[in-house]
Formats: C-alpha cells, sequence, structure tokens
C-alpha cells in the first residue's frame, strides 16, 4: 500500500504542477484509528497528504459534482468572456468511477472537466461492522499489518481479519477496477470472491411473506433520524432541491413520524433505479444503521434482470429509465 | 446531602424496582446501537457501558413535539393544546457531559426572558440518575476542555460513582431523595467519600484530549470574516449527523401540518448543517453555502452561548467526533481557530 | 419509459411489503369506453377486497 500511495501523490503533485487539474479530490489520513476522509488539494505540495487504503470510504464523485456544480453557479456572475473553466482531479476505485459514468451520461458535467485517477479496490472497512466485532468498545489504537487489523480498544488488543470488516457491498462487487480513468495507479486488483452471490440476500428476502417484509421495512424506517447523511452523501442524490425541502406543496412531514420517515425513505430509494452504483456510502455515513442496502440491491437487481443494464457499468449502457425497448416485460400490466 | 453505597450486582434490581413503579429511561442494546429508551419488561439496562449513541436531549426537547392542535368548524378555528403534561419519570445512566447538557439547555429554555412550558413541564418532573466516568470511556472524550469532569453532579438528581466493589449514590436534589427509598440503607462513610476523590482524580488524568476550546471566544470575536471558514466546510456532507447526535444542539423549525380541516403545530429539531436553515419565507437565505453554516455551529457553540449565557454550548461527548461520517473533528477546528 | 418505471415500482412496492393489489398498471386509449368500465370494475373489487389501506397512511 505505501507503494500506491507514493505513485499516488507523485501523479497527483504531476496534475497540479502541470495545471491539468485545479483542484483534486482524495483522501487523506482522518484524525481517528483506521479512519480515511476526504481531502481537496490546489497545492502540488499537499500531495503529500494523500492515501488510498482500505479506509476510503466515501464515493469522491459526489464531491466531483458539488465542485462542479458551485464553479459553473460561481461563473454566472462574471462576464461571458471572462468565464474560466476548472477542472478537477478526482481520485477514484470502481464504484466512484460507475457513478462519474452515471453523471456524464446524465449530462451533469463534461469528460473534459475532470481527471479521473483511477485506483484498483479490494473493499473498505465498514466502522459500525469493525465497531460491533469489538463489542462497541472504544477504538483506541489501529493499524492494518497485512490482511489483519490490529485494534486496541479499552477491553484490549485484538486482531480482526480485514475481511471481516469489510463493507458488504465491498464483499459482493463486480466493478472494483475503474471503468474508465486518465490514469490508473498500480495494478488491477483482483476480482472479488463473492460476487456471485451479489443477490443473494435480495432473493432471501424476496421469499419472505408480505407482512415480514413490510415488518422488516417498518423496523429499519424507524432507526431513521432524519439527518439525510444517506442523500448528502449519495452521488446519485443531487437534485438541487430534494422534494423533502419542497414547501409548496409539502410531499412529505418533517417529523418524526412513522409514515413520513418512510415515505422520504421509499422515494429516495425509488429515485435510485437504475442510479444506484452500490458504493455503500449511504449506509457507511448513516448514523444509525439503517439497512439500506436491502432495498438498493433490489432495484439494481429489477433493472438487471428487466432491461439488462447496470448503472454506470459503461459509457453505452445508458440509465435505463431514460430509455425503452419495444418488447419490454409488460407481464404486471393489469388486464381484465 | 444523603449518601449510599449498593453492592454492584443490586444495581440492575433497583433499577427495575424503580421501572415498576414510574416510567423509567435507560440505556438499552437495540440491535447494534445503544439507545436511551423506556425499559420495558425484559429490557436489560446498561450499567456498564461507554455512552449511548444518542444524546439524551430527546426527553426534554424532542424531536418533534406537538405544540397545538386545531379544528376547523363551522364557527372558525378551534384550538387545543399540544401533548398532554408530561409524566413522572427517571432517566437512569446519564453520563456527565450529557447531564451537563441539561443545565445548558436550562439556560435557554428556562431563563428570565422565555420559559418554555413543553421544556420546563418534562424537566421538572424527570430525575436524572447520573453515572459518572470512573474511567472516561472514549479517547475522543475531551469534557474536561469545556467546564466538565468525568466524576460531577452539575446537572444530576443522583449522581452513582462506581468505587470498584460497590457504588456510592450521592442524593444531589430533593427530587433524588425521593428515590433514596429505592437504594437500600447502608449510608456511605468518610472512606467512600476520599475513594471517589481519588477515582474523580484519576478520572480527569485519564482524559487524554485537552482543547483550547474557552480561549477562542476573543478569536472569534473579531473573525467573522476570516479567510479560515473557507477551509473547513468542503468536505462537510450537509448532514445533521452531528447535531442531531449533539446533546445540546437545540435550534428547531416550527411546522403546521393539516389534513382534512384538522392540524397540528410541530417543533421540529432543525439543524445548522442543512441547506433548509434559515431559509426565510421569500426563497432567501442569509446563510448561503455550507461555509456559512459552518461558521454558525462553531459560532453558536464557542462565541454566541459564552456572549449570551457565559457558557460553552460543548459538553465534549466527542459523538459528533465519532460519528461525523467524514471525520469533520471539532477538536481540530477549535485548535485552528485558537491559532488564527 | 413510463412502462419501465411502472415495472420496477410495482416490484418495489411488493418487495417492501405493501400489498401487490394495490398497485395497478394498464393501458386504456380514450376510445376504449368499455375497456375503462372493465378496468375500474376490476380495480375496485381488488381494491375492496384488500380492505382499508393501512400502510404509509399517516395519522395526524
Amino acid at each position: 500500500m505505501e507503494n500506491i500511495d507514493k505513485k499516488l501523490r507523485e501523479e497527483a503533485k504531476r496534475l497540479l504542477e502541470e495545471k491539468r487539474v485545479d483542484a483534486l479530490v482524495g483522501y487523506e489520513t482522518g484524525t481517528l484509528p483506521l479512519t480515511a476522509t476526504p481531502c481537496f488539494i490546489t497545492n502540488p505540495e499537499d500531495a503529500e497528504k494523500l492515501v488510498w487504503n482500505a479506509f476510503c470510504t466515501q464515493n469522491l464523485a459526489k464531491y466531483v459534482h458539488d465542485l462542479i456544480s458551485q464553479h459553473r453557479e460561481s461563473q454566472k456572475r462574471v462576464k461571458p468572456e471572462d468565464r474560466k473553466k476548472k477542472v478537477f482531479g478526482v481520485v477514484a476505485r470502481g464504484c466512484t468511477t460507475r457513478s462519474i459514468v452515471l453523471h456524464l451520461q446524465e449530462r451533469q458535467y463534461a469528460r473534459d472537466e475532470i481527471v479521473i485517477v483511477g485506483v484498483p479496490c479490494t473493499g473498505y472497512v465498514d466502522r459500525k461492522q469493525l465497531s460491533i466485532i469489538v463489542s462497541g468498545e472504544d477504538i483506541q489504537e489501529g493499524t492494518l499489518e497485512g490482511d489483519q487489523l490490529v485494534v486496541k480498544t479499552t477491553a484490549g488488543e485484538k486482531r480482526i481479519p480485514l475481511q471481516d470488516a469489510l463493507s458488504g457491498n465491498c464483499l459482493t462487487c463486480k466493478f472494483n477496477n475503474p471503468i474508465i480513468c486518465d490514469v490508473m495507479i498500480g495494478e488491477k486488483a483482483p476480482a472479488i470472491a463473492g460476487a456471485a452471490q451479489e443477490y443473494a440476500e435480495v432473493e432471501d428476502f424476496e421469499n419472505l411473506p408480505t407482512e415480514e417484509r413490510w415488518a422488516y421495512f417498518t423496523k429499519e424506517m424507524a432507526k431513521c433520524i432524519r439527518c439525510y447523511a444517506c442523500r448528502q452523501a449519495c452521488p446519485s442524490c443531487y437534485c438541487k432541491t430534494c422534494f423533502v425541502e419542497q414547501s409548496q406543496p409539502q410531499w412529505v412531514g418533517l417529523g418524526e413520524d412513522t409514515t413520513d420517515t418512510q415515505v422520504f425513505q421509499l422515494m429516495r430509494l425509488f429515485h435510485m433505479v437504475g442510479r444506484c452504483v452500490d458504493c455503500g456510502s449511504c449506509i457507511s455515513v448513516c448514523p444509525m444503521g439503517v439497512d439500506l442496502r436491502k432495498f438498493l440491491k433490489k432495484l439494481d437487481k429489477d433493472v438487471l434482470d428487466l432491461f439488462e443494464s447496470r448503472a454506470g457499468s459503461s459509457m453505452e449502457d445508458l440509465p435505463p429509465l431514460s430509455r425503452f425497448k419495444e418488447h419490454d416485460k409488460e407481464d404486471f400490466v393489469f388486464n381484465p | 446531602m444523603e449518601k449510599r453505597l449498593i453492592k454492584k450486582d443490586a444495581l440492575t434490581g433497583i433499577i427495575g424496582k424503580i421501572a415498576a413503579d414510574t416510567t423509567v429511561y435507560a440505556p438499552v442494546k437495540v440491535e447494534d446501537n445503544v439507545l436511551f429508551k423506556v425499559l420495558e419488561k425484559g429490557d436489560e439496562p446498561l450499567v456498564t457501558l461507554a455512552n449511548t449513541k444518542n444524546a439524551p436531549k430527546n426527553f426534554f426537547f424532542p424531536r418533534t413535539e406537538v405544540m397545538l392542535r386545531y379544528t376547523r368548524t363551522t364557527k372558525g378555528m378551534e384550538f387545543s393544546g399540544g401533548e398532554k403534561e408530561a409524566a413522572e419519570a427517571v432517566i437512569f445512566g446519564v453520563r456527565p457531559c450529557d447531564a451537563r447538557s441539561f443545565v445548558l439547555l436550562d439556560m435557554l429554555f428556562d431563563q428570565e426572558k422565555y420559559k418554555d412550558p413543553y421544556y420546563i413541564d418534562k424537566r421538572q418532573k424527570t430525575t436524572i440518575v447520573s453515572l459518572a466516568c470512573a474511567h472516561p470511556p472514549y479517547a475522543t472524550c475531551f469534557c474536561t476542555s469545556v467546564d466538565g469532569q468525568p466524576v460531577s453532579s452539575a446537572g444530576a438528581d443522583i449522581l452513582l460513582v462506581d468505587l470498584g466493589d460497590q457504588y456510592l449514590a450521592e442524593f444531589i436534589t430533593a427530587k433524588g431523595e425521593k428515590l433514596l427509598k429505592y437504594f437500600g440503607d447502608a449510608k456511605a462513610d468518610a472512606a467512600a467519600d476520599q475513594k471517589k476523590e481519588a477515582i474523580a482524580a484519576q478520572a480527569e488524568k485519564e482524559i487524554k484530549v485537552q482543547i483550547p476550546a474557552k480561549a477562542i471566544k476573543p478569536i472569534l470575536d473579531v473573525n467573522f470574516e476570516h479567510p479560515f471558514w473557507d477551509t473547513i466546510y468542503q468536505k462537510c456532507l450537509a448532514c445533521g449527523t452531528c447535531t442531531f447526535l449533539c446533546p445540546t444542539c437545540h435550534c428547531f423549525d416550527i411546522s403546521d401540518e393539516m389534513k382534512d380541516g384538522d392540524g397540528r403545530r410541530l417543533r421540529n429539531w432543525d439543524s445548522c448543517m442543512f441547506p433548509m436553515f434559515t431559509r426565510e419565507t421569500s426563497g432567501h437565505n442569509p446563510r448561503t453555502s455550507q461555509k456559512e453554516r459552518w461558521r454558525q455551529r462553531a459560532m453558536h457553540k464557542f462565541k454566541y452561548y459564552v456572549d449570551n449565557f457565559n457558557a460553552i454550548a460543548c459538553v465534549g461527548c466527542g459523538r459528533c467526533v465519532m460519528y461525523c461520517p467524514v471525520n469533520i473533528d471539532i477538536r481540530k477546528i477549535v485548535e485552528d481557530i485558537s491559532k488564527l | 419509459m413510463a412502462r419501465r418505471k411502472f415495472a420496477t415500482l410495482k416490484r418495489f412496492l411488493d418487495y417492501i411489503g405493501l400489498e401487490g393489489d394495490r398497485t395497478i398498471f394498464t393501458w386504456i386509449s380514450a376510445s376504449e369506453g368499455e375497456r375503462f368500465a372493465n378496468v375500474i370494475k376490476g380495480v375496485t373489487a381488488k381494491v375492496r377486497a384488500l380492505g382499508p389501506a393501512s400502510k404509509l397512511v399517516k395519522k395526524l
């Protein structure tokens, strides 16, 4: 990993020095043990901060979208002849590039406004899962030694296989290498062993009786505190004003009402049809541990099954809800 | 002050007995989260927990509160009160940092200029049983930097201190003394007091993080426009995790909900991190970006609250540090401000 | 594209545990009066059989 950090820093430094990018979004080491956090670099010297490891969780495509929209917005107040284009670099693993592909397909920005620094990925650590493994004890120190996490908690030192602490979406990931990129750092990562079982959980859930599925949905949504971290972290959730925040009409109440929370989540989830890249960002940021993936993965499965499409899997695979085929399945149509 | 000694294994039983007579909120493991919730039959209250994920402010200042209800009639609108009056309750297992948050919230909700009836009603009817931190549970704890102590009775009606082999129960207020009957009759001696003092001193030493929270007020006074504010907000997701889990954050938003002529007025938690925060009816928002919102958060905690109430609106529990999804660390922000 | 949205919506609502018969989709042309009547009869029969909705219904 040290080697990959070195290459990444060199590349980032070069991109900034050669002015090929105005700013670069990457990850730096966090202030808590075993964490990395998004960082924004404009000064070539700061490239030394960059890291790429199993603690880099967030899908940075979200920030790329934010930065470009903010820049474009700021240019509206500038005389047309003085307007400047800005190019943003981004450290991107497989799922991040899927989001970028989706943004490009949805015409959010142009390909020449971004430089993609591709990185191979073998999965990231799910902090909530890690916390469960250490029985909720405070993690005071931690290091990654090979494929083992060495974690020091109030209860003592513990060695945890990295594999056990990886995020659920990473364990069944089919897209762990960049789909598109301008520079690739390091060798491509090997395929993930569990990828063949990616829909196993969804299939199990589908087989439950209706009321059990509803009970599960209700239980999970009851955890939600409406902090909107899921929405905010999601690269596909880029509406300028979310329907939750519209007041004329008000689609959904703002309080802790059960139905309001369910409706918020339901609507957000359904906006992800053919748009969820299974990056796990919404799940990793959720402070309450709502099982959103159970529902998002279903959308992914249906889109693959019905329209043979997967969000952002290639530039040619266009968003399934923006196109159709004459013989799309219509066995659900009611014909009395 | 009444003081009692209780055996360690007796504590759960005592909580159970109180719960049989009155509503008790206690830290309970709910799936993978430790949360404050109403203790029901079969629930196991956690007595050796680190701390809960949610702050206990919810009991006095709920995430959603019905302020009033109304019905449209042929004679005009008819109004009725909000939720019925609060019942007597006991909150068990509040850590001293969280207990101190009640002292801070009292300054706002129960002050000379304004008395919040919803908050005060519940506050007066609730007894706080605090559990001192003999060993501060998190490496991120920084209560001593913001006028707190790991062993402190501020905001508590009863303070429990783990003396190793038994608990020392101190009955701080008259409200606390009402629960005296549940705690047996083993009066505490001077030795217990001494032991408590030693534990308190040791616990303070165990807090590793010190931040200059009290020194930054004069810096904030003169640096509203400082370029520093451009550097902290970029990675902020604008979610409400920090403010919703914070024991002292108390911004709210009032909205009406109507259905078929019946309506209710709600007070919901708001968050300065939300783009909707302080948006005016016209659509204009004086805080145009996350930069202004982040400045508001820092200013509110470390300057405005000090201006208004001479206290920092932070208890050092570390929840925002631990649960911020992108690791925006308030400790580092305070540190950086002190160097401006 | 509407068909695609409905195909996924119907499956999804069923998946989270709503009764499948509450989401009904069909094609009716403006000239198909009789078909329209039959569909509505069919829909009301299905919904009546399910009874009042209790899920996703907000009570003030």
